[in-house]
């Protein structure tokens, strides 16, 4: 009986979540709009907000009970999946994982780039920074531009991650356990931008076997950002350090990847799905480890 | 805290604000939709009624946040009975301060996601010479946001720990003091000081200056809003000492 209400919540948010932003995209490119317009810019803002529409529209369809934030000396286990989990608090070293959740981002970003430095030298060129007008000690500084203006300007990550790891991934962990609720949450959040990625998002529209490659490494990245992306809720009891994190990711706030020369990529690495997947590297590894935590969290608690 | 904060969104009647914006996009909205079916010059006619009117919004939303939300939520647990009040609640006195100091970013914090939405919605369709023009100054203006919100950060860091500390009626007479000092400042400069500087001046101007100066403005989005941070801590931090050595008036 539970699992069947569950279920129809679960189609009425994917419905809702789906059908808005799918629906103006394709009526927006159907018309001859283009990718990279302002027009365009704004349609994808607002298709951030989406999923937590779908999440508000869905509850009060269903009349679903949802706490906004979870306070655990007060709520049994069953009522922590119940909750919209927009609370904050610091207390039990939760703060920690706000730091993970900025700089864990950061790092990744980082070290995708060095990564892709050290396969191909010529490609990151630190005299790039000086073409922009920015010095070197300006430069190191970028990343912290970027978490401010990651964490100011997050409204789109708070739309999406309210929707996705606010409410339909712990809905999916009933149904499907922690793993099941994962990848099949975080395909379905990759599914999602292909609207997107069609037009040019991420890949542009010139690679080979565009856009199904891109659709494919797209998912990828959504599987292993969205792991680490529920570790920091479950960790937190709060969707705001994904939120936080999604922004920062958002912003592509990093040095190496300001000084990246893309003239000079060559072979593979010239295809933006190989850059992706290989920049990529450090955050598939956090995924993992995450997915580990995570299981590992579940049958503490079991 | 969530409590607390529901019960302070209640008192500061936040529900009319957020409607209020949530009309505002709303108009905003409309009006690019409709300007995106006209020609070209009746477009432009549209973005000079949308850029003030968001400049606006964001004026009266930055004055009602300094002016009214801070004091409001603090007034609201003034009166009778205080020290009863404050004792009952299940939350230490440091949760308390710090409800405030949350409450107070996340006003903040919806005032910049209502920036961000009305700029990005505003840019939509901008495709005329001076439409051009407008939405480069809108995305500086976007990246001056970070800066302005410093501003008013280390305003309510200093404003705070007095109301917290010594009550909303001190708290005011400080206020209206510190705002004194500063108008008649101004008054001063604008009666004796030379004013062939702010000839020329205009937003797109601003904005302009900020182009041609990436350095000076990434290294101010970098350095404020960290400092306005610390300060907004320190000022907490002020603020749990002074609470807890608050002297009740007699109920």
């Amino acid at each position: 009986m539970i699992k069947n209400i569950e279920i129809k919540r679960l189609l009425i948010f994917l419905l809702i979540a789906f059908g808005l932003v799918w629906g103006v995209m394709f009526t927006y490119f159907g018309l001859g709009g283009e990718y990279g317009t302002s027009t365009c810019n704004a349609i994808l803002m607002l298709a951030m907000l989406c999923p937590a529409i779908a999440t508000l529209a869905t509850v009060k369809l269903t009349r679903e009970k949802m706490w906004i934030s979870v306070e655990e000396n007060r709520l049994s286990k069953e009522k922590q999946l119940s909750s919209l989990r927009l609370g904050i608090s610091f207390k039990d070293k939760k703060w920690v994982w706000f730091l993970v959740a900025i700089f864990g981002t950061l790092l990744c970003m980082e070290l995708g780039y060095a990564l892709i430095w050290l396969i191909e030298p010529d490609v990151i060129n630190l005299e790039l920074l000086k073409l922009v007008g920015i010095s070197k000690t300006l430069a190191a500084l970028i990343p912290v531009a970027g978490i401010t203006s990651g964490v100011m300007f997050s409204i789109g990550a708070l739309g999406e991650e309210l929707g996705w790891r606010g409410y339909m991934v712990p809905k999916m962990e009933k149904l499907f356990g922690t793993v099941g609720a994962m990848l099949i949450g975080n395909i379905i959040w990759g599914v999602w931008h292909f609207p997107m990625i069609a037009k040019g998002h991420s890949f542009g529209l010139d690679y080979k076997g565009a856009p199904y490659t891109g659709y494919l490494v797209f998912t990828l990245s959504c599987v292993v950002m969205g792991a680490f992306l529920q570790l920091l809720v479950e960790k937190t009891n709060s969707v705001w350090p994904a939120v936080f994190a999604h922004a920062i990711n958002n912003t592509g706030a990093s040095v190496l990847g300001m000084c990246v020369d893309y003239t000079k990529l060559s072979g593979g690495m010239a295809e933006p799905t190989v850059f992706l997947l290989i920049h990529m590297i450090p955050q598939i590894i956090l995924g993992m480890v995450s997915v580990v935590e995570l299981v590992r969290m579940r049958k503490k608690q079991a | 805290m969530t409590g607390l904060l529901y019960k302070d969104f209640i008192a500061i009647k936040g529900k009319v604000y957020v409607i209020a914006s949530f009309l505002f996009l709303l108009f905003i909205s409309t009006l690019r939709i409709v300007a995106l079916f006209v020609d070209e010059k009746d477009a432009e006619a549209f973005d000079v009624i949308a850029v003030p009117l968001l400049l606006k919004y964001l004026v009266v939303a930055f004055c009602v946040l300094i002016g009214n939300v801070g004091t409001a939520m603090l007034k609201a647990d003034d009166g009778k009975k205080q020290k009863q009040y404050y004792l009952s609640l299940p939350v230490e006195k440091k949760g308390y301060v710090a409800e405030k100091y949350v409450f107070l970013l996340l006003a903040y914090y919806f005032v910049i996601s209502v920036a961000v939405l009305g700029i990005t919605v505003c840019k939509a369709g901008m495709v005329s010479a001076s439409g051009i023009k407008l939405a480069s100054a809108l995305d500086s203006f976007n990246s001056m946001l970070p800066m302005l919100v410093s501003l008013l950060l280390v305003v309510s860091s200093i404003e705070l720990p007095f109301f917290i500390g010594f009550g909303t009626k001190k708290g005011y007479a400080v206020k209206i003091g510190l705002l004194m000092v500063l108008f008649f400042a101004v008054m001063v400069y604008l009666l004796f000081g030379d004013l062939n500087v702010f000839s020329g001046i205009s937003f797109i101007s601003v904005m302009e200056y900020m182009k041609k100066h990436p350095t000076l403005i990434a290294g101010l989005q970098i350095v404020m809003p960290l400092v306005s941070g610390i300060l907004y801590f320190i000022s907490y931090r002020i603020s749990c000492i002074l609470f807890a050595r608050k002297e009740w008036e007699d109920d």
